[in-house]
């Protein structure tokens, strides 16, 4: 399991060894949201009475995009973009593990899954990924 | 109580100006800007000391850029105001001239758009809430990622957003102030460099530079000037809107669009079906599939089959991005919605000239921008 200093942000490990993205419930209207915030849950404009909630990195894979092009030159092109809704209610976008879309459709399941990524200076960091894949 | 624009007293649009959307140059921007409004105040043949509030739409040229624009006009201590609001700037700059007359706070004032392409940073990326997204979600993954829903949702194709942008290219040629002004085939959209997902090049808007002017004023205003009433525009609703927690979370520009359309229609008195001309937000050649469901110009899923019908070609049922879009006249931000109204009202004076919808009398111009907000204005000849 990786250290909390190792992780990405906004992604903690449940207590089952999978990763859990870290959002939020609010107490008045059951919006359910990611990322975590403390200014206000945006469907109510609830502050008090919100909680943090884990969000396990499992869901329906909604779409998928190839991008090959970015403006950016820290981010080489191409890969993969996947539209995900997770089990616990919210929609995220993230970048996929799969470099084809050859295994990719939708309505698959997915799940996230921690990567290590090597930077061209030696470094490495770690990513979160999702993919359709078996090995969870 | 609030009140809707049908409620205040009538606001025309009385003049218009363009200056050519183009790739970035060296043509400084009062240049851009200057030739628009020159443009409209002899369209409206009125002085520029008739014009008693100017709002100027831009996101890009930094603070302050109205008023060492518009110095070189003479010096007449009229009110100047910008306004962003992202892609929807020139939109909501319009808007705001509309409700300065509309009020009676003024009699005659003048909306503009001129920007140039610069590097800004959304305000999102400061609000202390990080994404996963890690910079590599950018517009055109949005939109692919949306088109590609669609395509599985109702066994929609590539060819089918193609022809949005091969029917623009074909407006946009004929367009002296396009900045694409090139017929493309299907052939050649497709082959285009793809850029995300099933987006090539040219289903992608250019983001250059340009200007646009549009003068509106109260019916005294048109009396007293001496103005042409019979190429007078009647703008019937203004509505603008911003985002909320939708069901569908990702295609929330289609619902934000639904709900502002419907309100700016209602307001207007006005059926989807009784639109001649529709300028909207084609930065990407899918939205504007989405949006004319949206509108409910068509039923879910049913747009490809109209576009490939020539519904919305010219002289079709309906006149859909008659100007190129923004796939094709070009998407420089703050004169973008500004230059839909331009379009419109020529279309609606019969002034659009090879690209005019014959009898042309209502029109819709919409735009989204990020954030989301989205503006929509309904207007017609009298």
């Amino acid at each position: 399991m990786p250290d909390r200093e190792d992780m990405p942000e906004l992604v903690t490990m449940d207590s089952d060894g999978h990763p859990a993205l870290l959002g939020m419930v609010c107490g008045t209207c059951g919006h359910v949201a990611f990322p975590e915030q403390s200014y206000g849950c945006e469907k109510c404009g609830e502050t008090a009475n919100t909680q943090p909630r884990n969000l396990p990195c499992r869901g329906i894979l909604n779409s998928f995009a190839t991008v090959n092009l970015h403006r950016s030159e820290r981010i080489a092109a191409p890969f993969i973009i996947g539209e995900v809704k997770l089990e616990a209610g919210p929609t995220i976008r993230i970048t996929m593990l799969e470099s084809s879309e050859e295994n990719l459709a939708i309505g698959k399941d997915t799940h996230g899954i921690l990567l290590k990524v090597h930077e061209p200076a030696g470094r490495e960091h770690t990513e979160l990924r999702f993919t359709t894949g078996s090995d969870q | 109580m609030s009140k809707t624009l049908a409620e205040l007293r009538p606001v025309y649009v009385i003049g218009t100006g363009l200056h050519r959307y183009q790739r970035m140059s060296d043509t400084p921007y009062p240049v851009l800007g200057l030739t628009a409004v020159r443009e409209a105040l002899a369209d409206a043949q009125i002085d520029w000391q008739s014009v008693e509030s100017v709002y100027h739409g831009t996101a890009l040229l930094g603070m302050a850029p109205t008023r060492v624009m518009l110095r070189h006009l003479g010096g007449s201590g009229v009110p100047m105001t910008q306004v962003e609001n992202a892609s929807a700037s020139g939109s909501s700059a319009f808007r705001q001239a509309v409700i300065d007359v509309a009020s009676g706070f003024m009699e005659v004032s003048m909306a503009i758009g001129v920007d140039k392409p610069s590097a800004v940073t959304l305000a999102a990326s400061r609000t202390g809430i990080g994404g996963l997204d890690q910079g590599r979600i950018v517009p055109f993954t949005h939109f692919a990622l949306l088109a590609e829903k669609y395509m599985n949702r109702f066994n929609a194709t590539p060819e089918d957003f193609a022809l949005v942008a091969v029917k623009n290219a074909a407006n946009g040629a004929s367009n002296p102030y396009a900045q694409r002004q090139k017929v493309r085939s299907l052939a050649e959209v497709l082959q285009g460099p793809p850029i995300s997902g099933h987006l090539t090049r040219l289903q992608c808007c250019p983001i250059g530079e340009g200007g646009a002017a549009v003068i509106v004023a109260s019916e005294g205003a048109i009396a007293r000037l001496g103005v042409n009433r019979k190429r007078c525009i009647r703008v019937l609703a203004s509505v603008l809107k911003t985002e909320v927690v939708y069901e569908e979370a990702s295609n929330f520009d289609a619902e934000l669009t639904r709900q502002t359309c419907h309100q700016a229609l209602d307001e207007a008195v006005v059926k989807a079906k009784d639109l001649d001309i529709i300028e909207l937000h084609d930065a990407f050649s899918v939205e504007e599939i989405f949006y004319l469901e949206a509108l409910g110009i068509a039923g879910d899923g049913e747009a490809p089959a109209m576009l490939r019908d020539k519904a919305f070609h010219i002289n079709g049922d309906v006149a859909v991005s008659a100007s190129g879009g923004l796939l094709a006249m070009g998407h420089p931000i703050g004169p973008t919605g500004v230059g839909q109204i331009v379009e419109v009202t020529r279309q609606l004076r019969g002034e659009a000239g090879v690209r005019q919808h014959a009898k042309a009398k209502i029109g819709l111009a919409h735009m989204v921008g990020v954030g989301a907000v989205c503006a929509v204005h309904v207007l017609q000849h009298d």
